[in-house]
């Protein structure tokens, strides 16, 4: 089992989790740890090309926000120069990189959160609670690829009765605004035999059930706990004031004994478990494969 | 014993003067596979819907509609849904949910069904219908005759006692529709449901159903056995138009002028022309053909794939219209035939190969100046053709788009109408318009742009036998004023009474080029019902008028 | 209008902004993002609980979905034209001749759902609340919009101002902490001529939507009989 094959409830604990830490403190070693731990899964996940394709796009990002703050906030004690007069701070530097690393561990957790909580699973989740939006939802889903196809249909149409010319931008913006509106007024239209067919489909009848595929197994009952026995730890050790840490007005000083040493330990494994399982699966099906 | 009368039921729509049901009666036996036919308008899906509670429309009604004894407004909601199942041929409008799995869990979901319940269900109606691979897959995956095929799985979920079906299959291949009606066939005699369909499409249906009920003008005239429909039909005047869309076999009995039990069947109808009639002349003759020798398009060489790494959809094809020719391409389902089209259209690029229409290459038509005065498409789904919410006002807006305004726009159009026969129809809200009510609106805004060339797809799918004689018409008249069309299409029957000449595209290439009468004749499989029937008794005969003169001039055996 | 609707009116107009400044006064810049995530998510559930409870007539659900479904397209339709997208007019249209709570509905939902394809983030909750917040103002403002093509364009425009200000805002404070706080008029200056294209495309969007979307919500209601 990994992440993507786990029960959605066990993939939205690990999320969820996995957000409320990144978010709990500013300690960097923290969220160094989450950085290394979320770009590995993503090249678990992903593949090294587009791992690589998304670099290319986080390391500007990176960059751009370590070099905004020092030059916008001008709080801390060290001056390392002044720029148009203002003093720009060792802090304010180091915090710059501190943002820049919590953001890109952040945006990195969210990209994982979207391949692996796909409709289908956040629709499984909502229908437990919220059914009729999940309904919804499962209908909006299906509706943007019939109306692109009917966008697509009458674009073309248009097209060929040469009433927009193809190179000229401005007449592409009418033709796509025009066809657009259209295809909204006939589907609106057409709504109506939707909702139609779902009363005679026994719609509104009686009380809606919801039924599903997954299933809930031991190993995510294994899983959820781990993840849930591990977020106590970490957050008792917050509660103890483990993890208070501080860049302003001076940086405070990183310690490394017992109870912050286990606590990020904890974390680390906790980061570690979707990476753990996607190398364990992987390995998994090239012993399969060898042996058949 | 009966599932469903109907008694005196009269419909009259808010917005019509006349009634939709004129005083219906009828009555369906328990088990029962009935086949509703008739024209287009002629009231059948308004008695459909009728029967269905939750999408009766509203409007005048009178007389009743008992199911089981019970009166229709007073069963329950949840037995009013369940047991009166509905499948219309919107399916695109059917289906609300975004995978096959959730669509078919939805109708058992409103029921309030337990887990496992549901589960079961779902596993044995897939098993039943051959679609546990389509389980897990989304709805915008699967190909037209897939959905209509879930469609009815979900209906049949709820476990329906009666199953009604508005034009099911009108919007499919005739693979797919045959794939469709054999599970109908199969619900209907492995489960004992009872069956009301509705169909222009009944070569098949009409050897399987049990009666045949015949609509006219919102009344039923009569119902009567599969057998007598030949001779039932025959009296009655508008029937008369309506058996163009019946099997060949029973258009053949009904040419002959033969009274009592027709043949249904292909093989019933070789039969009954090699054992009634004498063949001492074998050969039909074939009309000869000549075409203009001005090129209207050629293709040289020309292959298309949609991206590097597919397949080649057309590879490295020649092909050659003649002006004013009515050119026919026929070919299974996915073949790459509205490709084609939109190769010659210029929609689509080919990668390699040369496109001529009228004369010059393509690429040599500069900005859309291909598109006003030389060539047209009238794509498959003509509602597609229209944006605003009356015909006249999108008419004018494609005018003005070429800068023509006022006196002249109003001379073009009422010019281009007469034409179609559409004056009636510009004031209407296009989606408001029946299949062939539109199809005849957009050819009129097609021929709007002056174009010497137009590209048809599949103009005749789903469309009754009236509106099919009348499409004939026009292709005719068009030929007549020298514009050059050329039809993708699937309806071989069509394709063999009304092309010049057709061509079968296959493999990604177009073959055998050829006037009908030859085309059809050296085909085994893929020719026309009136061929096959003529095997063994006659050659060269492809449709059903020529078999019947054959049979008139060689006369019947002693 | 009753007393339970004034009060959801007081709670999403009144409430929430206060208790944003209110934090935003007390514990500084830092506390915004948390504190706005906090709220947003909470008035979005407070929402759906009780769409969920209530009666819906499932045309309007339909509808809603439908419009929502074409909000998403026209992200994917328009992204060729940077800036100009319809996704705020189709919202605005739903809500003032759907009302309020549809408003709401497409507004959140267009969030939430676009999300799926273009990815998840803490601004899913965000979006989700200031669409719908744009979304229950114009149900709200229902009948001087649907009487004033003026009105509709002023609140296109402000609205599109207001949603991309907010976003970018909330973006640059996310990305900086307490930093950027005092460079917000930097921001908001580089963001200031996308922000500009996005209002007056917002605005052209509705009066050219108006007419056939908003005839057709029309025309549904009186033929179909729905009520809001």
């Amino acid at each position: 089992m990994n992440l993507k094959t786990a029960h959605p409830f066990t993939a939205l604990v690990f999320f969820t989790l996995a957000g409320i830490l990144s978010m709990l403190t500013k300690d960097p070693i923290f969220s160094l740890t989450a950085l290394i731990f979320v770009m590995l899964y993503s090249l678990l996940l992903f593949g090294i090309r587009e791992w690589l394709s998304d670099i290319a796009f986080y390391l500007p990002l990176f960059l751009m926000i370590s070099v905004i703050n020092p030059m916008f906030s001008h709080n801390g004690m060290t001056p390392l120069f002044f720029l148009n007069g203002n003093p720009v701070t060792l802090e304010a530097v180091i915090y710059g990189v501190f943002i820049g690393v919590f953001v890109i561990a952040i945006l990195y957790l969210c990209k994982c959160f979207t391949e692996i909580m796909t409709g289908d699973k956040i629709l499984f989740l909502l229908g437990n609670i919220a059914p009729k939006i999940a309904l919804m939802i499962s209908m909006i889903l299906r509706f943007v690829p019939l109306f692109k196809e009917r966008y697509k249909k009458a674009s073309d149409a248009q097209k060929a009765l040469g009433v927009y010319s193809s190179e000229s931008r401005t007449d592409r913006l009418k033709c796509a605004a025009e066809v657009f509106s259209a295809v909204i007024s006939q589907s609106l239209e057409r709504s109506v035999e939707v909702s139609a067919s779902m009363r005679s489909r026994g719609y509104g009848a009686g009380k809606r059930s919801s039924y599903s595929l997954f299933r809930f197994t031991r190993a995510d009952a294994l899983l959820t706990s781990a993840c849930i026995l591990i977020f106590a730890l970490i957050f008792i050790s917050y509660l103890f004031g483990v993890l208070s840490f501080d860049f302003y007005p001076r940086i405070s000083d990183l310690s490394f004994d017992l109870p912050h040493i286990l606590t990020y330990g904890a974390y680390a494994v906790f980061m570690l478990i979707p990476v753990a399982l996607e190398i364990k699966e992987n390995l998994k099906w090239k012993y399969l494969i060898s042996k058949i | 014993m009966e599932i469903l009368n109907i008694k005196n039921l009269s419909f009259k729509y808010p917005s019509s003067e006349v009634n939709a049901l004129d005083s219906v009666s009828l009555s369906l036996e328990n088990g029962s596979f009935n086949l509703l036919c008739g024209e287009s308008g002629c009231g059948k899906t308004t008695l459909l819907k009728m029967i269905k509670r939750e999408l009766s429309p509203v409007g005048e009604k009178s007389g009743e509609v008992l199911f089981f004894g019970e009166d229709l407004s007073s069963l329950s909601d949840v037995k009013s849904a369940c047991e009166i199942g509905y499948v219309s041929q919107n399916t695109d409008d059917a289906i609300v949910t975004d995978t096959v799995w959730r669509e078919l869990a939805f109708g058992l979901e409103n029921l309030g069904l337990d887990r496992d319940e549901a589960k079961r269900r779902v596993a044995e109606t897939a098993s039943f219908f051959g679609i546990e691979k389509l389980l897990q897959k989304k709805i915008c995956e699967l190909s037209g005759g897939q959905k209509q095929m879930i469609l009815l799985a979900s209906v049949m979920l709820m476990h329906p006692k009666l199953l009604i079906l508005d034009e099911p299959t009108s919007k499919l291949d005739p693979i797919a529709a045959s794939d469709f009606i054999a599970a109908i066939r199969k619900l209907n005699s492995e489960l004992g449901i009872t069956v009301i369909i509705a169909e222009h499409r009944i070569e098949e249906l009409v050897s399987m159903a049990d009666r045949v009920i015949y609509m006219e003008d919102g009344r039923i005239p009569f119902v009567c056995r599969p057998r007598e429909l030949a001779e039932k039909l025959s009296r009655t005047e508008k029937g008369y138009v309506m058996s163009g869309a019946l099997p060949g076999a029973v258009r053949l009995f009904i040419s002959l002028e033969k009274k009592g039990d027709s043949p249904l069947t292909v093989n019933e109808g070789r039969i009954f022309v090699s054992e009634t009639y004498k063949n001492s002349i074998r050969q039909n003759e074939i009309p000869s053909y000549t075409h203009s020798d001005t090129e209207s398009i050629r293709l040289e060489e020309v292959s298309f794939r949609y991206s590097k790494n597919s397949e080649d959809v057309l590879s490295c094809t020649d092909l050659t219209v003649y002006k004013g020719e009515r050119f026919f391409i026929l070919g299974g389902n996915g073949v790459g035939k509205t490709t084609l089209l939109s190769v010659i259209s210029g929609l689509r690029r080919p990668y390699r190969g040369k496109v001529f229409v009228e004369g010059k290459r393509l690429s040599e038509y500069k900005s859309n100046s291909l598109y006003r005065g030389v060539l047209a498409s009238l794509p498959q789904d003509p509602y597609t053709l229209f944006l605003k919410s009356s015909v006249k006002e999108d008419l004018c807006a494609l005018l003005s788009a070429f800068g023509i305004k006022g006196d002249e726009a109003e001379r073009r159009i009422n010019a281009v109408c007469a034409k179609m026969k559409t004056e009636h129809l510009l004031s209407r809200h296009p989606f408001d318009l029946s299949g062939g009510e539109i199809q005849k609106c957009a050819l009129a805004k097609v021929l709007l742009t002056e174009p010497k060339v137009i590209l048809l797809d599949e103009p005749t799918k789903g469309y009754d036998a009236n509106s099919k004689a009348v499409f004939a018409e026009i292709l005719r008249e068009l030929k007549n004023d020298g514009i050059t069309t050329v039809t993708v299409s699937h309806d071989i029957e069509f394709a063999a009474e009304n092309a010049d000449r057709c061509a079968m595209l296959f493999g990604g290439e177009i073959i055998s080029p050829d006037i009908p009468e030859v085309f059809f004749s050296e085909n085994y499989f893929y020719t026309t019902s009136a061929n096959r029937m003529a095997r063994g008794s006659y050659d060269g005969v492809v449709t059903v008028d020529a078999l019947a003169r054959m049979c008139n001039i060689n006369g019947e055996k002693e | 209008m009753n007393i339970k609707k004034i009060l959801s009116y007081c709670m999403l107009l009144v409430l929430i902004p206060a208790v944003i400044v209110i934090a935003f006064v007390a514990f500084g810049a830092s506390s915004f993002v948390p504190v706005s995530i906090a709220v947003a998510l909470i008035s979005v559930c407070a929402f759906i609980v009780r769409f969920e409870r209530e009666k819906s007539d499932i045309r309007v659900v339909v509808i809603i979905t439908v419009m929502v479904a074409m909000a998403i397209l026209g992200r994917v339709v328009f992204s060729p034209f940077p800036g100009i997208k319809p996704v705020s007019a189709i919202i605005i249209l739903c809500a003032v001749y759907m009302g309020s709570e549809a408003g709401f509905l497409t507004g959140a939902l267009t969030a939430a759902v676009s999300n799926f394809y273009f990815g998840h983030g803490p601004w899913t909750v965000l979006q989700m609340f200031v669409w719908g917040l744009i979304g229950f103002i114009a149900g709200a403002l229902s009948k001087p919009l649907s009487k004033s093509r003026v009105l509709l364009c002023v609140y296109g425009f402000v609205s599109g101002a207001v949603f991309s200000l907010f976003m970018d805002v909330w973006t640059v404070l996310w990305m900086s902490g307490d930093a950027a706080y005092e460079g917000y008029g930097k921001t908001v200056m580089y963001a200031f001529g996308f922000t500009a294209l996005y209002s007056v495309s917002n605005a052209v969007f509705l009066l050219l939507l108006n007419k056939p979307v908003g005839g057709t919500l029309k025309r549904l209601k009186i033929k179909y009989g729905i009520e809001i």
